[in-house]
């Protein structure tokens, strides 16, 4: 048995942020224990861009993200353990992990910090038709598939849920060539935010099938085709209306589940949780703030001794301010209606294209003006990706664009770097591929590895 | 040329395979399938029945008494988890405890030991979660759970460990004999063989049509179930049925039990199918379940359900007035062909005496069987971790540091345990036949987390590219 005052149990965008945070507040006894072979948890398979925004105030991807707290946990030189696996956590807040090297082992904490984030919901579980053929899985297995293993699964795809992550994955599929047949909502709007609608969904004519559901899951070997029925506002199926879509694989995005059954006795004093493992955050920012005011609290609990109630749960996460509803209306002949994608609010701008004078309202900010007067005179995107490394890893590096480039180069884009293989070392933001099919832009890298 | 061809590789075939090699005989046995435990051993309730069930005098009664007594003792042979948890058979009202009474005699006179009548007050004092509105119960102390695919695998196992070929993807399409020697087509050669023992489970009529005379049709019989996660096994301790009134076809009974893993298993559902590929669940059938179910036990959640699945029984189609029994017999005219069908429940646990019954079918055949003198009766199953204490656990990942690192962490699987799996024989060569061997994947995330690593490991140790989840049909 070894004793730390402070255990954080994960070491993703939660955890990280839990150990600068309490280390901030004087805490000098901690220890990350992370089940991954490296900390930043999901987020390193979160290739694409969007994190950052509040908390760094910039436009970043998952591993970019990840890497600012990685850098920061090692200059602090808060220490971790990686490949290691919490067995369970009991009310003494005793913890027993286990690690190749360790073998089982026992911490007795002061405070643990609970930042193991979520998992996926998943379709077997639910009441279905289905003979569970091959091709079924959830978007976060596809996203590691495809983001770090470069392999894609299928070559038609129909998503169930509309969440950020089954948005994502979206395009993530659709930039891989899969043909991605359509997103299921039950409900009567979509569930993740505008923006992705936007970039994930309409930027690659993707439809969204609101108030529908999947009802059957046909083939017997493979996934051969689903079939989906239109439901009422109670959720009803509504007769008649089921139809056939052809897929081999089915993707699933139902929703994420706080993962803290490591807790055996529940959550007692000295327990703390934050990010995804309390609720299910919406941004990475917000888990971020969740986390450091989760160090903060566990530092003063371990230094001060007290703790007022109900200080354990520690959530960030204003619902994010969504300017309009999500509308999944096209616009008219007069008026073109744009949802900025620059940050998560998602600003539905309408503006009129009279060419004598460009009008737009809606927007909150100068820079969605700006972007609505780029977006109608082309679209153009940050491009993200991953490539292959020239080692024996068969790790994928992620890669993004410097710049945005006109959606239309995407897919080739994702197509091209296929062909290419990176050599180590690589630092985040190295320059990996220059003006590749002659567009010009730069590709860099996301991250570092082997440095 | 072979003494004995068995063809299919479940929990029948297996133990049939395994009993024959105690002897000095050459055995092959075909498996259509990519894995051992492909069919009905892998949709199954996993239950080690105590015999109060079947008919007196039936193949069946004399099969199940003959289990429970030698049981306990093969699954410590073959290392395979059992655990005998009793059960009760509920009834909820005066029609269906009638039923319980008649339950109670048949086992009285199969010979099942220690059961005994619970009153409504005994029952909730070892049950608390049953139904207030319980009427009665049959206790049967003998009734026990089973990890079902490693019936089939382990005896494969060991099988193997003594001498029998075992043929995996090798589908058996004609039989023919002439003279004393059965010729076997499958889509890879033509094998010969004296004696054939027909374990095809639901496809046990498609072999008999091949060359048997006796005509038989399999109808199989829908099964679907719900299993919930492990943090809800305080629920439950025993098997749990629920009675249903005599001569009432339109109801139908139901089990409520833990399983070896530490899950719950709910169901099954029952509906005649066409199609012995339709292991489809549906709303239906499912609903059915959970609201039979909820009667049972009122607060069982089933929000807490980690998967859904559905599996056939081999049901054979008799006429009215003929028993519905196991048909375990040679041929009556094409001698050396031997039928072991119509295995539903109590199949499972019949297995291992099914397997000494055809043995002393194929003695009346080959004659006096010469025992081998260095069969190996004892089969290890491979480590579990979580089944070790600390230090034998610490002792393991200081050897092999693989079995530190968790891979599966809703089931908290090692590395190390799905290297060892995949280095078995008979080989894994499928996601579905590491997950139901090592549990990898089949925890409260089913694969979420996983699936990506353990397709990664299985292409790396099997040399091939595994690029698809393999999907799960059944496990």
């Amino acid at each position: 048995m070894i004793n730390v005052k402070l255990v954080i149990i994960g070491g993703g965008a939660a955890g990280m942020a839990a150990a600068l945070g309490a280390k901030k507040n004087g805490m000098e006894d901690i220890l990350i224990l992370e089940y991954r072979k490296e900390l930043g948890g999901v987020l390193n398979q979160c290739i694409h861009n969007g994190f950052g925004l509040h908390y760094f105030n910039k436009d970043m991807t998952g591993p970019e993200y990840s890497e600012e707290f990685t850098e920061k946990i090692s200059e602090e030189e808060i220490p971790y353990y990686l490949n290691c696996t919490v067995l369970e956590v009991n009310k003494a807040k005793v913890i027993t992990a286990t690690t190749p090297n360790k073998g089982i082992f026992k911490i007795r904490a002061e405070a643990i910090i609970i930042a193991t984030g979520a998992r996926e919901k998943n379709l077997n579980s639910l009441i279905l038709e289905s003979s569970r053929p091959l091709g079924i899985y959830s978007a976060g297995a596809v996203q590691e598939m495809i983001n770090k293993k470069g392999v894609c699964p299928g070559s038609k795809a129909v998503i169930v849920g509309s969440g950020d992550i089954g948005l994502i994955m979206a395009r993530r599929m659709a930039l891989n060539g899969v043909d991605v047949k359509a997103v299921l909502e039950i409900s009567s709007k979509p569930s993740g935010l505008p923006r992705n609608i936007q970039q994930c969904l309409k930027d690659f004519s993707i439809p969204i099938y609101t108030n529908t559901t999947i009802v059957k899951i046909l083939g017997n070997e493979s996934v051969e085709k689903v079939v989906v029925a239109n439901v009422d506002e109670n959720l009803k199926l509504m007769p008649n209306t089921e139809r056939e879509i052809d897929c081999d694989i089915l993707v699933s995005s139902i929703g994420l589940i706080p993962d803290i059954d490591i807790l055996v006795d529940g959550i007692v004093e000295g327990i703390f949780l934050c990010g995804n493992a309390l609720k299910i955050h919406g941004l990475v920012d917000n888990v971020t703030l969740g986390g450091l005011e989760a160090g903060k609290l566990s530092a003063q609990y371990i230094i001060n001794g007290n703790i007022k109630n109900n200080d354990s749960l520690i959530c960030c996460c204003k619902d994010t301010e969504v300017a309009e509803k999500i509308d999944l209306a096209e616009g008219s002949k007069d008026v073109t209606i744009v949802t900025c994608i620059l940050c998560p609010k998602g600003c539905l701008i309408h503006g009129t294209l009279d060419t004598a004078k460009i009008k737009a309202w809606g927007n909150k900010c100068n820079k969605g003006y700006n972007f609505f007067m780029e977006e109608v005179k082309e679209k153009k995107r940050i491009f993200t990706g991953s490539v292959k490394l020239n080692d024996e890893t068969k790790i994928m590096l992620p890669v993004k664009s410097d710049r945005p480039i006109p959606q239309s180069y995407l897919i080739p884009l994702t197509k091209e770097l296929k062909k290419y293989k990176i050599n180590l070392p690589i630092l985040m933001g190295d320059i990996v591929i220059s003006n590749p099919l002659g567009i010009e832009v730069n590709i860099k890298a996301s991250r570092s590895i082997g440095k | 040329m072979y003494d004995i061809a068995i063809i299919g590789a479940g929990a029948v075939g297996g133990f049939v395979a395994r009993e024959l090699s105690k002897y000095n005989l050459k055995i092959v046995i075909f498996e259509k399938e990519l894995d051992v435990a492909s069919g009905v051993t892998k949709g199954n309730t996993a239950i080690v029945h105590s015999g109060y069930s079947p008919k007196p005098g039936t193949i069946k009664a004399k099969l199940n008494r003959k289990a429970i007594e030698i049981f306990p003792q093969v699954c410590k042979e073959l290392d395979i988890s059992y655990k005998k948890t009793g059960s009760l058979l509920i009834a909820f009202n005066e029609e269906s405890m009638e039923a319980v009474y008649k339950k109670y005699k048949r086992g009285i006179r199969n010979g099942v030991k220690s059961l005994k009548i619970l009153t409504k007050e005994e029952i909730l004092a070892i049950g608390p979660n049953i139904n207030q509105n319980a009427y009665g119960a049959l206790y049967s102390q003998d009734t026990g759970i089973v990890n079902n695919w490693d019936m089939a695998i382990a005896a494969c196992e060991n099988a193997i460990e003594n001498g029998v070929i075992l043929k995996t993807n090798e589908e058996v399409y004609k039989i023919n004999k002439n003279k004393d020697t059965f010729y076997i087509d499958t889509e890879k050669g033509v094998y010969q063989s004296k004696v054939v023992i027909n374990c095809a489970g639901l496809f046990s009529d498609d072999i008999n049509n091949m060359i048997g005379i006796r005509s038989f049709k399999i109808v199989p019989k829908k099964g679907q179930y719900f299993i919930l996660d492990k943090n809800q096994c305080s629920m439950v301790n025993h098997v749990i049925f629920l009675a249903k009134p005599e001569n009432d076809k339109n109801t139908k009974g139901m089990i409520i039990a833990p399983t070896v893993n530490g899950n719950i298993i709910i169901g099954p559902s029952s509906q005649d199918v066409h199609n012995k590929a339709d292991i489809s669940t549906t709303e239906l059938g499912l609903n059915k379940v959970k609201s039979l179910a909820k009667n049972v036990m009122p607060s069982l959640d089933f929000s807490k359900t980690i998967k859904t699945f559905a599996g056939l029984r081999p049901k054979v189609d008799f006429a009215e007035d003929e028993e519905n029994d196991f048909i375990i017999e040679e041929d009556k005219h094409i001698g050396g062909f031997i039928n072991v069908a119509g295995i539903k429940s109590p199949g499972l646990t019949c297995a291992p005496s099914i397997a000494i019954m055809v043995k002393d079918i194929v003695e009346n055949i080959l004659g006096k069987l010469q025992p081998k003198e260095d069969f190996n009766p004892y089969r290890k199953k491979a480590i579990r971790l979580n089944e070790l204490n600390e230090g034998e656990r610490n002792k393991k990942i200081k050897e092999n540091p693989l079995y530190g690192k968790i891979v599966c962490k809703c089931e908290n699987i090692s590395e190390g345990e799905i290297i060892d799996a995949i280095r078995r024989n008979p080989n894994i060569t499928t996601i579905k036949g590491l997950k139901i061997r090592t549990m990898a994947g089949m925890g409260r995330c089913q694969g979420g987390f996983c699936m990506c690593s353990l397709m990664e490991i299985l292409s790396r140790k099997s040399d091939k590219q595994i690029l698809s989840s393999d999907g799960d049909n059944n496990c």
